[in-house]
């Protein structure tokens, strides 16, 4: 029997369709600059839900990928920026499985801008909006990711 | 037979006499044309049984962090393993990862001319019945009930062996070298690239397309020998990661994983694609990531029993090229 | 000696294409396909996409009736149930045929019609593909060198769970009808059909007694049921060694039918799904509690041999191999059922 399924990526009509991003959001700099994003009244598209770890060296690549299996169209994950990690070297590590995660991925197919990784420190609320505008947007535009979730 | 098979048999037969050894894991006979199997002796006769050829393809290694778990070596107090050249960067992997420990392992490191594919010989054959095997530097010499075929050697090895850099172990306690051999500087796999050239969607649907062939027997994961967790994320239930269905997304998500849980770690030796009865190219995906982190960190492992794992270690300078800034001017 | 006519017809190989038209036009023909080289079975339209001589099919037929993942029911938040999937279409409303089946994958439908079929009570999701199946075998004439069917009671010619077999002669098939649905089948192609003569017997008899010949005997099988008795025999200890535990043998092998039942939640409800599942996988046997009763290799490597040689026979009457050589030929580490059995049957 054969397992033919080639599936058809649908590109929804852009203006409605509202993107599922998760954010992973280390908790002493990106979780406290988001924090003051939203303290200061700046504006960023509401398409996050954000999943708040100790540090973005906690981030085991599995949460990204199940993340993708669930049904979001987009992963974000932010941490400290390098030097200043909370637990000294957490982001360090984490930088390098994310190097490898993000070309692994963007390899076998997956759009680059699916999968993205920042760092945004607990002074930066401007920053951090900029940035969720910015994945936000591309995500919108590239559409629903359908051909990895479960079915 | 051959003088490297010679050496190998006397040595495995005084080892165990003079019990230095308890058992040794080796190659013997195959039961199937062009095979040959993994055979555990702990009897100083039974050496005779051990041979060395072209055929000899398992990664004996798989074996050593389920008979030592942890370095608790429970049945054996030392094994002696024959090892080609990756085989013995699985093994220096082992250690490495503190799964083995040196001191209990006797390594007869054997040079390797590369590993012929079965799977490409046989075809070859048109199904006539095969009378015996030599081989020379150049070929291999078949003799069929309809008369000998020469086959040369090259065009019938694994793809994995095609791109090998390091056909001599770098670890082991005693070394046969076979006839001629030429160390490699390891390239960047050209079938890798070829890919990396095609469009997205492309490389999506090929990605798909040969995964959906998958039957999720986990052969390429039990016989990959730095596959040795006690619990597979796969068959995880606290908390369960993903489906235990054939269907698609479980697996995709199966072998992206499992393929990235290699990365920094993947030796290359072609174990997992020896062993899927799918014949999924496995390769053309594990092998981007050893390319890769070659390229990024400088790092190939298996090299050496001092080195640290590539993922648990950092540089204050690592590239990050690929990291997500705000727009300019916002 | 009487020869065996009862049942058994004459089709003209150039009558071929009209028999199989006729029979498209009530069933759903699915086939080894030149396509696949013969490594599949697919749906098949036309008598040239047929590839008839082949080995056999890469994977076993068993998930024609017992596929890989099956959706036993779905159910959603509002406690409503649904058997099988959501949106299941209804039923089709003509039978299929697989056509051209190796007698040995036929042999092990009818094993596996014991275990689902004739059990008590029977599975239904099985019992519903399979009704609408009927299975026309080939003889095989040439088998390969892994096959050992005729040292598992099975053979070349075996008509075990097919509903017509057919032998290929010079020219001709001879083409004998084994059920009543097989009889059926043969009604309503009947004009193609011509009375069978001692010299067709004849040549079949001659193409079999050359097949068996190709396939040594190596073991006699009731012997070595018997010779499993011995539950804690040493030999155990070192046959596993290779062995890996992945699943090769138990998905490849078209007896093997052991699964298991998993609930999966998605946001608004979920379902319930049947999987295939091995004993050869240490956590086909794992409790909650952690206690493994079959903690490593050996216990599973010797459950895998005594359930299939061992307790199926005393449970359904058969042993469950056919002698299709599928985990011969595909296991990763060469550990050759074949030779185990020979080894266990010369230790005392």
């Amino acid at each position: 029997m054969k397992k033919d399924e080639t599936t058809i990526e649908k590109k929804s009509d852009v203006s409605t369709f509202e993107p599922k991003i998760v954010a992973f959001l280390c908790n002493w700099c990106s979780y406290a600059g988001a924090d003051l994003a939203g303290v200061s009244r700046f504006q960023y598209p509401p398409n996050i839900r954000v999943i708040k770890v100790p540090c973005s060296g906690r981030i085991n690549p599995l949460y990204i990928i199940k993340a993708l299996y669930s049904g979001v169209d987009g992963v974000l994950v932010s941490g400290c920026h390098p030097g200043d990690c909370h637990y000294i070297s957490g982001n360090f590590y984490a930088r390098r499985k994310f190097a490898l995660l993000k070309k692994f991925l963007s390899y076998i197919g997956i759009e680059q801008e699916r999968v993205q990784f920042s760092w945004v420190s607990a002074a930066e609320g401007a920053r951090f909006a900029q940035i969720i505008e910015k994945v936000v947007g591309e995500i919108k535009r590239l559409g629903p990711l359908t051909y990895f979730c479960k079915d | 037979m051959k003088p490297s098979e010679h050496e190998i048999i006397n040595t495995v037969k005084k080892l165990l006499a003079d019990k230095k050894i308890d058992l040794f894991i080796g190659y013997e006979q195959g039961t199937l044309p062009l095979r040959t199997s993994p055979c555990f002796l702990v009897n100083p006769d039974d050496s005779n049984k051990l041979i060395w050829n072209s055929f000899c393809a398992n990664n004996l290694t798989v074996y050593l962090s389920r008979i030592m778990p942890n370095g608790k070596n429970k049945k054996f107090k030392r094994i002696g393993i024959l090892c080609k050249g990756c085989d013995s960067r699985s093994l220096t992997g082992l250690i490495r990862e503190k799964q083995i420990k040196r001191e209990d392992l006797y390594i007869i490191g054997i040079s390797c001319q590369g590993i012929i594919d079965s799977r490409k010989l046989l075809p070859q054959l048109n199904s006539d019945e095969i009378l015996s095997i030599d081989e020379d530097d150049d070929s291999i010499i078949v003799k069929l009930k309809s008369g000998e075929e020469r086959f040369k050697r090259n065009h019938y090895l694994y793809d994995a062996c095609l791109n090998c850099a390091y056909p001599t172990p770098g670890e082991y306690d005693m070394l046969v070298r076979t006839a001629k051999y030429a160390p490699q500087v390891s390239v960047p796999d050209p079938a890798v690239k070829e890919f990396m050239g095609k469009p997205r969607e492309e490389r999506w649907r090929i990605f798909e397309h040969e995964l959906s062939k998958c039957i999720r027997c986990y052969a390429c994961r039990n016989v990959c020998p730095n596959c040795y967790c006690k619990e597979c994320f796969a068959e995880q239930t606290k908390p369960t990661w993903f489906g235990v269905t054939s269907e698609r997304s479980d697996l995709l998500f199966y072998h992206l994983t499992r393929i990235f849980h290699q990365a920094g770690r993947c030796v290359d030796c072609g174990a997992c694609v020896r062993a899927c009865p799918m014949n999924i190219n496995l390769r053309l995906f594990t092998r981007m990531l050893v390319d890769e982190v070659k390229e990024r960190f400088g790092y190939e492992p298996g090299l050496s029993i001092k080195e640290q794992s590539v993922l648990a270690a950092f540089e204050i300078d690592d590239k990050q090229e690929f990291m997500t800034e705000p727009e300019k001017g916002t | 000696m009487v020869k065996e006519r009862r049942g058994s017809v004459i089709l003209d190989k150039k009558d071929f294409e009209n028999f199989f038209s006729l029979l498209a036009e009530k069933y759903t023909i699915f086939g080894p396909s030149q396509d696949d080289n013969g490594d599949a079975f697919t749906k098949i339209d036309s008598p040239q996409s047929l590839k008839l001589h082949y080995k056999n099919t890469h994977l076993s037929l068993k998930s024609y009736f017992f596929p890989q993942t099956e959706t036993l029911l779905t159910f959603d938040n509002h406690m409503k149930i649904t058997k099988g999937k959501e949106n299941e279409t209804e039923e089709q409303t003509k039978c299929s045929i697989l056509f051209g089946v190796r007698p040995c994958d036929a042999t092990a439908i009818y094993f596996l019609d014991k275990v689902f079929q004739e059990s008590s009570p029977p599975d239904p999701y099985y019992v519903k593909r399979r009704s609408v199946t009927r299975i026309i075998s080939f003889a095989c004439t040439d088998p390969s060198s892994t096959c050992f069917c005729t040292s598992v009671a099975c053979g070349p010619d075996s008509e075990k769970g097919s509903d017509i077999i057919f032998f290929e002669l010079d020219g001709h098939y001879l083409v004998k009808q084994i059920t009543q649905e097989g009889e059926e089948i043969l009604e309503g192609v009947k004009e193609l059909l011509k009375p069978v003569t001692d010299k067709h017997i004849e040549e079949k008899d001659r193409s079999m007694v050359a097949a068996r010949h190709k396939l040594r005997k190596i073991f006699e099988v009731s012997n070595f049921v018997k010779k499993l008795e011995n539950f804690e025999a040493p030999y155990w200890e070192k046959l596993h060694q290779k062995c890996l535990g992945c699943g090769i043998c138990t998905y490849m092998c078209p007896t093997c039918h052991c699964f298991d039942m998993t609930d999966e939640v998605t946001g608004s409800g979920g379902r319930r799904v049947r999987t295939w599942d091995s004993c050869m996988f240490p956590l086909f046997t794992l409790h909650a509690s952690g206690h493994n009763p079959r903690p490593t290799q050996k216990e599973r490597m010797r459950q895998r041999l005594m359930h299939k040689f061992n307790y199926a026979p005393k449970i359904f009457g058969e042993v469950f191999c056919v002698g299709c050589g599928r985990c011969v030929v595909h296991c990763p580490v060469n550990l050759d059922l074949r030779s185990v059995v020979q080894q266990i049957m010369e230790e005392q």
